[in-house]
């Protein structure tokens, strides 16, 4: 990773840096019982309009010479979801059935030139997946990482809302431990930067993050202009903490403008409508294999229709002109990003813009996303303004970083804990506590066991099952009331195999059948340790200032 | 092995105001214990003990406020609302005998509670500073696994004689029994200024102005008189769901109490700390009385910012504290003037009650000074 002046090639730069990272993660569900489940075609749409598009358009910037010093966040269940041999090999006839669909559509004659656009575009995924990425477009982005082009980042194993288990810190641990020793078996180097699951913050997590050798962290905004003490200049400062570890505070003005719903970009009439799916309005004699397949009408991408506006009858899209738009929001962006640094100042020397998203916005929920980003790293390399860099390239870059400990924190819909533990989901907490009590008094007492032992597979598996069983996503699901029933039921089913296997390991009774069928679901982590959840010298929750040397209060009366 | 008697107590923090705490006390256990802490079953009361920290390192000895909750049950799993924002916060487990002297048994490690984007919550009168907490907690700790009883606690423990030395008092007769505190007699105090036993009538409220493009109507009022219906809430999670409005908010009572003194609130006896100096607070959920707190003449009265001796010897001042969410836009007419919301809808207000409201029929000294202040 190049400091800035690299960066810049000696040119002289007179704006700030752009840290912009995308954040791409699942959560693991698999369902090897079902043909095809909802959960594992979130994965193969985000495959196709997210994953696979982002290759295409970094191999056009690296053919146009353009470095885009993007920031690539991995999380670990979607590594591994990604290395799923099996769901890869369904992927591949998932996406070969959809070209053959919308080609069948294309011949109808109702949608003509929107059904073969749309047959076009996944032959050219088709091609990218299997030509471009043999399959594995994991070794994509490790290639382009190798050769400093994007950087890699990870997170916690399976997204865990960490402030939640701050109490127990054993847990974060085992969150952030498993999660980057994932990352660094598929990548073979550590992260410099962690993204914290819903950028959930509280005191005393940056000593455990230290102590994995991670560098730099992300931040929701107002960790930082509520940190104690404020950086002056608010989130354009990096706030190194008392342990030298850097935060990035999300820079919430310019997020929006791709974030909001009411403003943002995605929304407007010209892109691609995400709700209707003509898979929905095919017949069966079109659809053949794919209902053979997958049982039932579940989304396929066949997106014909721009949103148009909020009216229910939409226009059919124009794909030229859904480009010309995301190439003028693509320049709107820079030009608001440069703006806010003039009006600011400017500050050649460390004013950074940290702008994180989720990736899965960019092609899947907004089509043009991908468009949009590339025509964005365009636009940067036109001007030197504004400099793109990687998040560790920032951290290497900032000499004046302000320090302070952030406030504690998460980007939840009010800045709090809440959006992840309130009265629909605050069942799962307790049940998730009284698992970690009982796990910890089995791995001191079947630790030692030989890992292919019934009871080494067990503990094992105890021990994934508890990692995927505190995702966040599920609580955010059922809080959000997007899929609840689906999230309660993925949780209720969780929860019921991890106390199973427990109550089996605390019997000294295993039962080989369901510890099979649980390894053949919850098959994250293949070569999870158990030395992971083996509570160490952590720090516990604490203040910055103190956390090395605070030990848990923990004294009987 | 069956784990269902683990004794454990964990707090979540939840938001800055609120934490999750749950609980599973062994019923055997807890005999035991309540016995070895020489406090009889029958008068044990439990209590949950919230202590606000500068520091996740500090000792509940240091604590700079607390909070009491009554609790009820072995098992539970229920939200603690605090009536200051933030900070590091500890929780203990623990009785208090018929004198209200509390013994800790159970504690759970500190949390931090999250913070709060900058809100442009109307600044009203506040708390002039928070009430230390009694640094008599030096002997906490958690039981993490309590197959059996800790060792310590089959003595009395030490923290009860390492107390700091209280005021003198003259011995304590019962107060005559009065009506329990309750929210509706809380509100209907505050909004008439009068003692509830001279309230005949709750007092119509003013009038949410009606206009035709209120939201539709689910069967709840604004206010009490309110012609205008809506869905509505009084919290902000769960139950609230989609409601256009959400509440919460808490009565509290601060004040110092000088050598001799000693006060009963709500049944339960203050026990300050060696300055004197004590906080109480009594969370208020129902949506329809905080809207008519919030919107109504009791918040007309002008606030004084100093403890007063409105209680003849007793320096005390009552306060409500009222937090708020406006989801939908539409709502924003509704919300009385001053109250001016953040832009993801958010207010605070934190209102003195005027210094003529002799209100709580709980509030009550148990004996007048024995000594000279």
């Amino acid at each position: 990773m190049g400091s800035r002046q690299q960066i810049t090639d000696g040119n002289e730069t007179r704006g700030g840096s752009l840290v912009l990272l995308l954040h791409a993660h699942l959560p693991y569900c698999r369902k090897p019982k079902h043909p095809v489940s909802l959960e594992e075609n979130w994965f193969f749409e985000a495959l196709t309009e997210c994953y696979l598009q982002l290759v295409r358009v970094l191999d056009r910037l690296e053919r146009d010479g353009i470095t885009p010093r993007l920031t690539l966040s991995l999380s670990p269940t979607l590594i591994c979801l990604l290395g799923d041999q099996s769901l890869l090999d369904q992927y591949r006839r998932r996406l070969a059935l959809a070209e053959k669909i919308a080609e069948r559509d294309a011949q109808s004659g109702e949608f003509q030139e929107a059904a073969a656009r749309q047959a076009r575009f996944f032959a050219e995924t088709r091609h990218t997946w299997e030509e471009r990425c043999g399959g594995d477009p994991l070794g994509v982005f490790r290639e382009y990482a190798e050769t400093g082009r994007i950087e890699l980042a990870t997170t916690a194993a399976t997204h865990a809302f960490l402030p939640a288990y701050q109490a127990r810190p054993h847990i974060v641990e085992s969150q952030i431990r498993v999660g980057i020793d994932c990352f660094e078996k598929t990548f073979e180097h550590r992260p410099g930067f962690f993204w914290l699951p819903e950028c959930g913050y509280f005191p005393g997590i940056e000593t455990m993050l230290e102590a994995a050798g991670v560098r730099a962290f992300g931040l929701e905004s107002h960790a930082i202009t509520r940190a104690r003490p404020a950086p002056e200049r608010g989130v354009r400062s990096p706030l190194r903490c008392p342990n030298g570890l850097v935060g990035f505070g999300r820079d919430e003005a310019i997020s929006r403008l791709v974030w909001s719903a009411a403003e943002g970009y995605p929304g407007h009439p010209d892109y691609r409508e995400f709700h209707r799916d003509r898979i929905h309005e095919l017949p069966e004699s079109i659809l053949g294999e794919w209902l053979r397949e997958t049982g039932v009408r579940l989304p396929a991408g066949l997106k014909y229709w721009r949103v148009t506006g909020p009216e229910q009858e939409k226009a059919l899209y124009d794909a030229r002109a859904a480009a010309a738009r995301a190439r003028e929001h693509a320049e709107h962006f820079l030009e608001v990003v440069r703006r806010a640094d003039r009006d600011d100042g400017g500050n050649p020397d460390d004013g950074i813009r940290f702008a994180p998203f989720d990736a899965e916005l960019f092609g899947h929920w907004w089509f043009e996303g991908p468009l949009w980003l590339e025509e964005l790293f365009r636009a940067l390399s036109r001007q030197n303004e504004l400099v793109p860099v990687t998040a560790t390239e920032a951290v290497a870059g900032c000499h004046r970083p302000a320090e302070g400990c952030p406030a504690p924190s998460s980007w939840g819909d009010r800045g709090d804990n809440s959006h992840w533990i309130n009265r629909e989901t605050d069942w799962i907490y307790p049940i998730l506590f009284e698992a970690d009590h009982r796990l910890r008094k089995l791995l001191q007492r079947h630790g030692g066991a030989p890992g292919n032992s019934p009871e080494g597979r067990a503990l094992r598996q105890a021990c994934r099952t508890f990692l995927l069983a505190q995702a966040s996503d599920w609580p955010f699901m059922i809080r959000a009331g997007t899929a609840a029933d689906l999230a309660v039921r993925h949780m209720e089913g969780l929860l019921g195999r991890l106390r199973r296997l427990l109550a089996d390991l605390e019997d000294g009774r295993i039962d080989r059948k369901f510890l099979s069928e649980c390894e053949a679901t919850d098959r994250a982590f293949p070569e999870l340790k158990v030395d992971h959840f083996t509570p160490a010298r952590h720090a516990g929750s604490g203040s910055p200032e103190k956390s090395a040397s605070i030990q848990p209060r923990r004294q009987t009366l | 092995m069956d784990n269902s008697t683990d004794t454990h107590f964990e707090i979540i923090p939840v938001d800055p105001h609120r934490f999750l705490a749950f609980w599973k006390l062994d019923p055997e256990l807890l005999l035991r214990a309540e016995n070895v802490l020489g406090i009889p079953h029958t008068e044990a009361g439990w209590f949950l003990r919230a202590f606000r920290l500068a520091d996740p390192g500090h000792g509940p000895e240091q604590a700079f406020s607390m909070q009491d909750f009554p609790i009820t049950g072995s098992r539970q799993e229920t939200y603690f609302a605090l009536s200051f924002p933030g900070g590091f916060v500890s929780a203990v487990l623990g009785v208090k005998d018929r004198n209200g002297r509390f013994s800790p048994l159970l504690r759970a490690p500190c949390v931090a509670l999250p913070e709060a984007p900058e809100s442009g919550a109307s600044a009203e009168v506040h708390p002039a500073e928070e009430v230390p907490a009694p640094g008599d907690e030096t002997a906490f700790g958690t039981i993490d696994d309590t197959n059996a009883l800790p060792e310590e606690l089959r003595h009395p423990p030490p923290a009860a004689s390492e107390s700091p030395p209280e005021p003198t008092r003259a011995p304590v007769s019962r107060l005559p029994e009065t009506p329990a505190l309750d929210e509706g007699m809380i509100v209907t105090a505050a909004l008439s200024g009068k003692h509830p036993s001279s309230v005949r009538a709750e007092k119509p409220g003013r009038e949410t102005p009606e206009r035709s493009t209120f939201p539709a109507a689910t069967g709840r009022t604004i206010g009490r008189g309110s012609h205008a219906r809506c869905r509505l809430a009084s919290r902000f999670d769960g139950e609230s769901g989609g409601a256009p409005l959400a509440l919460r908010g808490a009565l509290a009572v601060e004040g110092i109490l000088r050598p001799g003194q000693r006060l009963e609130i709500d049944g339960m006896e203050i026990l300050p700390r060696m300055d004197g100096r004590f906080t109480w607070t009594r969370p208020l959920e129902d949506f329809s009385l905080l809207w008519s707190l919030l919107t109504e003449a009791a918040f007309d009265v002008t606030a004084s910012s100093a403890l007063d001796s409105r209680f003849s010897e007793f320096l005390l001042r009552t306060l409500i504290d009222i937090e708020g969410e406006v989801r939908d836009p539409d709502y924003r007419v509704y919300l009385p003037p001053g109250i001016r919301p953040d832009a993801s809808g958010r207010f605070r207000l934190i209102r003195e009650i005027g210094p003529d409201f002799d209100f709580i029929p709980r509030i009550a000294p148990l004996t007048r000074s024995v000594a000279a202040p």
